[in-house]
């Protein structure tokens, strides 16, 4: 079972070569695998929405949709239906070339980072050597469309919309990056499915402090670069009329749905491969493993934007430059210490498993410590004022 | 095939439609992105020698595409101020066509 | 086969680039320009990538579509005419830059063909990510070292002379 992927492309391969010359036939496999990738991710991407659905509104002590199809199952597809019959509205005055560029700027990029996810040892579509800095790069292209979009709507809010949209995600880029420097330090490449199988012995995220670290940095400066809750200012309904999508309706406004799931599950993957190993687990096959990561992952996210309130503009720039960008700053100079040290090849891995439920429990023990101090000290003045109104 | 003298053409034909871009263009910031693209010309040069020129004895093998990489660095030093000029000329003289900016002009 | 693919490649991607390149000087609007340029730039990063510099294309689209586009972006949003003035030069100024931009173009491509180039027996196709990390770090330290610097002081800069004052 493990082996599927390698034996289907042996066989495919080995058809194709009877009928066709060994380039084509090489070419013709590739496009294939492109073609599950992609048509992976268009299903991973409903089943998404729907999850976000569900999960969302038993946070807020709803049911979720449950209308159509069994447990509400189709209503991705429904949605799917009701935007692509929808009028296609180009505002008066935009741009209509940038306008109708603007979204596949967007998509195209968020797409193009599952070429180098490892599914499994024998199932990546493209082995690059720079696979994390492919994956970097691409996740700073979406920007130049968001801001694309709001300058084509020909429409003020829109504009501020997407302004603030690059602020925000040119200031989450660089804690980011810093982010995922560690780990490229701990496994000694860049390539993808080489950090996955550097982590054969032992999990990147058990890294001794450096782990869990780099990990929550990632996954919080990738929410914010998703534009999801609570750094979806830019598009949220309440704020700013929905910000820099505001003008697109139908088709293209799924294209920009679709993105933000796709980004959505892109982050998740990478934060997967980079932390969880990828897809090394015991019994299911790789590829289970590495999308029941990913999934989980997201699910993450949603339980993020079902109970955190959304961050406001200044708090939200303020805690990237503040407080992530030296926390990433400090875990490079950590992982270093840890790759000299060479802990994750020494150390069994239950024994980091210990070692870091130890530390963020004693960093979870001084938090609460201090909160509740802080605390105490804001509450003196009001007891002293109740004290003085009751004598 | 393809050989080195095919990129080193199209490392030439892009600078030479920046330098176009430059001379012939009024808006400030498009005069930037054709400088932009004479760089992009000559780091496809770059690139191309580093590739198919023998093996240097006393160097790094990648001699050329440090520099381009150096060049990629400076060009982003460069476009921020250079915009930054342009920004700040805006807010005197509310214009960014560069014959109009020409207080210095004898 | 490869050598046909690599070939088609480099035809489309060199067309891409140079499309791109004659759309920023010649689009009237200036958006127009900058969607071009995005073209070209993304053609080159394609180019790097047959030239086997794989960590410079990552680079260059990290850095030159990423990041130096969306400065131009805020500069062309921050900077809007009020006036629609023609976006060439004079008659004259246009055709003085044609003259010297194919000038400069024959003698380049002349150049290039007639010279009798050192060419290496085959082509340098290897794994570079390493090789230029321990080149930064040794031979070209002092280089490096000096961009940050300017890296540093583009970035004072640029903030002090954009500031609201």
């Amino acid at each position: 079972m493990n082996d599927l992927f390698a034996t289907l492309h042996a066989v495919l391969l080995g058809l194709l070569r009877a009928v066709l010359p060994e380039g084509l036939a090489q070419a013709l496999v590739t496009l294939l695998g492109i073609a599950v990738v992609l048509g992976f991710v268009a299903l991973v991407v409903m089943s998404q929405i729907w999850a976000e659905r569900k999960v969302i509104a038993r946070i807020q002590d709803r049911v979720g949709p449950n209308r159509v199809g069994p447990f509400g199952l189709l209503q991705s597809v429904a949605d799917a239906l009701k935007l692509l019959s929808k009028e296609d509205v180009v505002p008066a005055r935009a741009d209509r070339l940038v306008f109708v560029l603007a979204p596949l700027i967007v998509l195209v990029p968020s797409l193009m980072i599952f070429a180098v996810l490892p599914f499994n040892w024998d199932a990546t579509v493209a082995n690059l050597d720079v696979g994390v800095l492919y994956v970097l790069a691409l996740a700073t292209l979406p920007t130049l469309g968001i801001v694309l979009a709001g300058w084509a709507s020909y429409n003020n809010y829109s504009l501020l919309g997407a302004m603030r949209a690059a602020a925000q995600l040119v200031s989450y880029e660089v804690p980011e990056v810093l982010a995922v420097l560690p780990v490229v330090l701990l496994a000694g490449t860049l390539s993808l499915w080489g950090i996955v199988q550097a982590q054969s012995s032992a999990w990147f995220i058990l890294a001794p402090v450096v782990g869990p670290l780099a990990f929550l940095t990632f996954l919080i400066s990738g929410i914010a670069e998703v534009n999801r809750s609570p750094f979806d200012l830019p598009e949220a309904e309440s704020e700013i009329i929905a910000g820099f999508h505001m003008e697109y309706s139908g088709m293209r406004f799924a294209l920009f749905f679709l993105a933000e799931y796709a980004n959505a599950f892109s982050v998740s993957a990478v934060a997967a491969t980079l932390f969880f190993g990828g897809w090394h687990g015991w019994l299911l096959p790789g590829y289970v493993w590495f999308v029941l990561k990913a999934y989980l992952l997201f699910l993450v996210m949603v339980w993020a934007r079902g109970t955190l309130p959304r961050l406001r503009y200044d708090q939200l720039l303020a805690f990237a430059w503040k407080v992530l960008l030296p926390l990433t700053l400090v875990n490079l100079v950590l992982a270093a210490v840890v790759k000299e040290l060479r802990l994750l090849e020494v150390v069994p891995w239950p024994a980091l498993l210990v070692i870091n439920l130890g530390v963020v429990g004693l960093l979870a023990w001084g938090y609460s410590q201090l909160y509740a101090a802080a605390q105490r000290r804001a509450a003196v003045p009001l007891l002293e004022a109740a004290q003085g109104a009751r004598s | 095939m393809v050989g080195l003298q095919h990129y080193l053409i199209l490392g030439a034909a892009l600078f030479c439609i920046g330098l176009y871009g430059a001379l012939a263009r009024r808006n400030a910031v498009t005069v930037l992105m054709a400088i932009e693209l004479m760089l992009n010309g000559v780091n496809v040069t770059f690139a191309a020698l580093n590739r198919y020129l023998p093996l240097p004895a006393d160097t790094s093998l990648f001699a050329g595409q440090l520099f381009v990489l150096f060049v990629i660095t400076v060009a982003a030093a460069e476009a921020a101020l250079g915009l930054a000029i342009i920004i700040a000329v805006y807010r005197l003289r509310r214009t960014v066509q560069v014959d109009q900016i020409d207080l210095l002009r004898g | 086969m490869t050598e046909v693919v690599a070939a088609g490649a480099f035809y489309v991607f060199a067309l891409a680039a140079l499309v791109g390149g004659l759309g920023v000087v010649s689009a009237r609007h200036v958006v127009r320009s900058a969607l071009f340029l995005m073209l070209a730039l993304s053609s080159v990063a394609a180019i790097y990538v047959l030239l086997s510099a794989d960590f410079v294309a990552a680079v260059q689209i990290l850095i030159y579509t990423g990041a130096i586009m969306l400065l131009l972006l805020f500069a062309i949003m921050l900077t809007p005419q009020q006036v629609e003035l023609p976006p060439f030069a004079s008659a004259g100024q246009q055709v003085a830059a044609g003259v010297v931009a194919a000038a400069l173009l024959a003698l380049l491509v002349g150049t290039v063909l007639v010279t009798p180039w050192p060419l290496a027996a085959t082509p340098l196709d290897r794994p570079t990510t390493e090789a230029i990390g321990q080149a930064m770090l040794t031979t070209f330290v002092f280089p490096f070292e000096l961009a940050s610097l300017v890296l540093l002081v583009g970035l004072v800069g640029a903030l002090l002379l954009a500031r609201e004052d």
